[in-house]
């Protein structure tokens, strides 16, 4: 009566585990809860019912269940343990005996080889069936013992080769294996209660049992230890557990080796013995993180960070340390790259925005300047006229002339740095065109007061230039005026072009006072000056005014010899109209 | 017949110094210290040249430009201190103009007014 109740209770469980396959994963899991349970069924009822038809039709399912236990059992021990040995098709074949056996009890087919003869055991009180078994079924019985060999194979080598990976999972099928197998064997040895084979009930709840008890977790939490385990010893970073009294409780193969220390001679001993640089370094007393260790590893320092934080003990005392030491030597380089390049970025941010307020500024008060300039270049050129028609008192007239020159002059500059400001600061627009260089120059030299330097120009090399005329003189007004300067006892200068590569190269050249080396990289910088009128502009404009022509500036000097600006533009070959140049005139110029 | 000039700029030194200037070539001059004075006389008198300052008080001188002039007459001269007119004023929607940047040379103002009124 209990068995049936095990068994129906051994169905519904079967039943629940199919439909619920998020619970069991395994099918395996279903059919061992399913074969226990119709094995327990069919023993019972064999049992219970009357005539020999009826107890035959039960033999065969319990055969049947009996025949197909062990490998089912052995196919989920597997699944169970992780062991991914056999491939489907093995176990397909592994079954296939058992399966044959189950289709010839049921067709009855080839009776010779499953069974010799059966009879009611007279002597029994609940009356099974006596089988004798014939030459097929003796092989497939010893099969089946062979399997439950394999099965006890597997569970001894896992216990010898890694026990604490599999402990849990090994007394939980200690259960499913144990307690069948001694009611059998009680069985055998016929000191079994009532004569009547308890197998198939034990396993039944065995089975039952297990598979309640949820393999899965047992899984994780076998696994979790070793998984930690397995992370400590391969991480990069070095770990050390003390005790309470500091002594090496353990250390992970990446701390033996920074320590050159080895496991096995300092495991007991405290840390302040076996490793002092450590000891001397760091605080063990406090749970302070970040402090950092220098260590020299291969002839290369390399920086450490430690951790450290501690286990305590149910009152509240610090029972084990954990040293985590980091190697951050990379780390702590890049940050420092960083914070170099954030301080440099910063610094070049502030300059802009510096530059930007002042063109702001610039292009304001240049415009106020304009105004009133205008007005006092307008009246210097009107009295101007007004004494040079003049006859009354020549040498007064004569007196007054040259002052008013040099107010023409002087205005002349206040303009050249009005101009300097505005042009550093607006947006610039070129409007190309062909400029013929001599037809340029001609007009630059006849503006720029040279004293008493000798002007030249050679332009055979190279005539022709597709650019903006305005911001051309501009350019080369600035760095005529500043060669003449550089030349304050007078000297030559040379203009020349060349074409070099896919550029044509204009060539200002100077017998002056040179540029000492140390201020040749601020040259072009704004507001860097060596006179004391110039705005610092100069240079820097004319580095833009050419960069707008996508050409550039380059300079040479020797100090007591002279210097050479050397303009490169691109030659715009295919765009420049070699047998019709515009001339330049009057006209074309601004301001 | 003398050509007649309009001259428009906020500031008026220059007024009286381009009038003063261009007077004494024999043009006859008309002044305008805003926008708004200049359309007033420029729908009174017909010019043949204007010449405008970009900055005035009360409008820009390329947006005055097209409202007096139909780009043959009268013709239009920006003279102006503010650099980045130089840029603007060549993508201007009419016709042919001209700038020059203050400070400008009489002489060169003489030149390009000249120039620009076929004398």
């Amino acid at each position: 009566m209990v068995s049936l109740i095990v068994c129906s209770v051994g169905f519904l469980a079967a039943i629940y585990a199919w439909f619920k396959p998020r619970l069991f994963k395994s099918k395996l899991c279903w059919s061992l809860i399913f074969i226990t349970s119709l094995w327990n069924l069919s023993y019972s009822m064999e049992i219970l019912s009357q005539g020999f038809q009826a107890k035959l039709f039960w033999c065969s399912f319990k055969l049947a269940s009996d025949f197909s236990l062990p490998i089912i059992l052995l196919l989920y021990i597997l699944e169970f343990m992780g062991i991914r040995a056999l491939d489907t098709k093995t176990q397909i074949l592994m079954a296939a005996p058992s399966a044959t056996a189950t289709l010839i009890i049921f067709t009855k087919m080839y009776e010779g080889i499953s069974w010799v003869e059966i009879t009611l055991e007279p002597g029994n009180s609940f009356q099974t069936l006596n089988v004798m078994l014939g030459v097929g079924y003796q092989l497939l019985i010893s099969y089946n013992y062979l399997i439950l060999g394999v099965i006890l194979l597997i569970l001894l080598r896992i216990m010898t080769i890694s026990p604490k990976l599999y402990s849990k999972r090994l007394s939980t099928l200690s259960v499913i294996l144990v307690v069948p197998w001694i009611s059998h064997l009680l069985f055998i040895l016929g000191i079994s209660p009532n004569d009547l084979d308890l197998t198939p009930i034990l396993s039944n709840i065995a089975a039952f049992a297990v598979v309640w008890l949820k393999p899965e977790s047992f899984y994780r939490e076998d696994i979790l230890p070793a998984a930690r385990e397995s992370i400590v010893d391969g991480m990069l970073d070095a770990v050390l557990l003390l005790n309470h009294r500091n002594e090496v409780l353990d250390l992970n193969p990446a701390a033996q080796k920074i320590s050159e220390l080895h496991k096995s001679l300092v495991l007991g001993k405290p840390i302040c013995e076996v490793w002092p640089k450590l000891c001397k370094d760091i605080d063990f007393k406090t749970d302070l993180s970040n402090q950092e260790l220098n260590l020299i590893l291969d002839g290369e320092e390399r920086i450490f960070d430690v951790t450290l934080s501690s286990i305590m003990n149910i009152f509240d005392e610090v029972s084990s340390l954990v040293v985590v030491l980091r190697d951050i030597t990379e780390l702590k380089h890049y940050s420092e790259q960083l914070e170099r390049l954030v301080e440099e970025r910063t610094n070049q941010l502030q300059n802009v925005e510096r530059l930007a307020t002042i063109g702001e500024t610039a292009t304001m008060v240049g415009h106020d300047l304009r105004n009133p300039l205008q007005v006092i270049v307008g009246y210097l050129y009107i009295l101007k006229n007004l004494f040079e028609d003049s006859e009354e008192n020549p040498p007064m007239t004569e007196d007054v002339l040259a002052m008013l020159d040099i107010l023409s002059t002087q205005s002349g500059y206040m303009n050249k740095i009005v101009s300097d400001l505005q042009d550093y600061a607006r947006p610039l627009n070129p409007q190309l065109k062909d400029i013929l260089l001599e037809d340029l120059f001609d007009r630059i030299i006849s503006a720029i007061d040279s004293g008493s330097v000798f002007i030249s120009t050679d332009f055979k090399a190279g005539n022709l230039i597709l650019a903006d005329i305005n911001l051309l003189r501009r350019v080369f007004t600035n760095l005529m005026t500043n060669a003449v300067q550089a030349m304050p006892d007078g000297g030559k200068l040379e203009i020349f072009s060349s074409i070099q590569g896919s550029n044509i190269v204009i060539s200002v050249q100077d017998t002056g006072i040179g540029i000492p080396q140390e201020n040749m990289g601020k040259l072009f910088k704004p507001l860097f000056t060596t006179k004391s009128k110039g705005t610092g502009f100069g240079l820097a404009v004319s580095k833009r005014l050419v960069e707008v022509h996508s050409g550039r500036i380059e300079v040479e000097s020797e100090v007591g010899i002279g210097t050479t600006f050397s303009v490169y533009f691109p030659l715009h070959l295919g765009e420049l109209d070699l047998a019709n140049p515009q001339r330049v005139s009057t006209e074309e110029l601004v301001g | 017949m003398s050509n007649t000039v309009l001259v428009v700029d906020d500031d008026k030194e220059i007024l009286s110094l381009f009038e003063l200037m261009l007077k004494s070539e024999g043009y006859s001059v008309e002044t305008a210290s805003s926008g708004e004075q200049a359309l007033e006389k420029a729908r009174k008198i017909s010019f043949d040249l204007a010449i405008l300052d970009i900055m005035l008080g009360d409008m820009k001188g390329y947006d005055l430009a097209p409202l007096i002039s139909s780009g043959e007459k009268p013709r239009i001269l920006f003279i102006t201190g503010y650099s980045e007119a130089y840029n603007y004023v060549h993508s201007l929607p009419f016709g042919p103009v001209k700038i020059l940047m203050k400070p400008v040379m009489l002489n060169e103002l003489v030149e390009v007014v000249n120039e620009l009124l076929e004398r």
